[in-house]
């Protein structure tokens, strides 16, 4: 009797596989337009913020499309899978800007880029 | 669907092994071997076996970029 | 209706696949490969997560945060290695 409480109804099923329908294609296509920019811009330091586009936009949305889906489809069987999908979302969502971030930092350090810059703060606090 | 992947994941497997052979800098070596760890676990979890996936992620992508790594300072990065 | 979403999105995580390993192909210095197989490894991510849906075990997620995990390390190593730091012999 307790655990009927845990038994979703009919609706809140169709509710989570459309949403999870919607944030899955929405992903696939910001991913698409993450790699497009990523072939096209010209320089590295303008191609991170496609890859940010990529990476932000087409892996931490569509996992957790992924985990509204799973439970959509298979019910409670697919708990599992759903946790895990948003742990891994959590989990690029934390550690894809920290290792970005320390490529750009020995990017600058290596000075690859093609354009002098105007303003280099780095340089001026001595790092 | 899947059988399609699988052939272009290869293809990209035999791309990505012709630069590795031809390249002359060991760091690029290095970083298009980890490429390729990732696509060869890729094929072997499409093949339904996430055992053997597990283990070829970790050795192809981490324990192998590391050591290379660590290796590839005492020797130097350019091959003459 | 529900196998012809996954599909057109697997195939758009495909594409998008194809077209980073392009410019990790023929991408100008090392830190341009690197943010390639940034992109390719966590497109990889979501396909390992469609394709546990479609099959619908519980034990194929894992290998998805191992993925990420491992390709962390890595990259912190690459990057340890191009600003010249001492890794720890």
């Amino acid at each position: 009797m307790l655990l009927d409480i845990w038994k979703v109804s009919r609706l809140v099923t169709e509710i989570f596989l459309f949403i999870g329908i919607f944030l899955l294609v929405l992903g696939g296509a910001l991913s698409i337009i993450g790699s497009i920019g990523l072939l096209r811009f010209p320089s590295y330091f303008l191609r991170i913020h496609a890859a940010t586009v990529s990476v932000i936009g087409g892996s931490v949305i569509p996992l957790i499309g992924v985990a509204f889906l799973s439970y959509g489809v298979h019910g409670n069987d697919g708990v599992v899978t759903s946790l895990g999908a948003i742990g891994t979302a959590v989990f690029i969502a934390l550690t894809a800007p920290v290792s970005s971030h320390a490529i750009a930092k020995a990017a600058s350090k290596m000075k690859i880029s093609r354009q002098p810059l105007e303003h280099d703060h780095m340089e001026e606090d001595g790092r | 669907m899947i059988d399609l992947i699988i052939d272009l994941l290869l293809l990209f497997c035999v791309v990505l092994t012709a630069a590795i052979v031809y390249t002359k800098d060991l760091l690029l070596a290095v970083v298009l071997a980890g490429a390729e760890g990732v696509l060869v676990a890729a094929i072997f979890y499409l093949l339904l076996a996430p055992d053997i996936a597990l283990v070829q992620v970790a050795a192809g992508v981490g324990i192998s970029t590391a050591f290379f790594i660590v290796g590839l300072r005492k020797l130097g990065r350019r091959e003459e | 209706m529900l196998d012809i979403i996954l599909i057109l999105s697997l195939t758009m995580f495909i594409i998008s696949i194809t077209i980073s390993l392009y410019r990790m192909i023929v991408g100008p210095t090392i830190p341009d490969r690197m943010l390639a197989l940034d992109v390719v490894s966590y497109a990889l991510t979501v396909v390992m997560g469609i394709i546990a849906v479609m099959s619908g075990s519980p034990y194929l997620i894992v290998i998805s945060f191992s993925l990420a995990l491992w390709f962390f390390i890595g990259a912190l190593y690459v990057a340890r290695y191009l600003e010249g730091e001492q890794i720890g012999d």
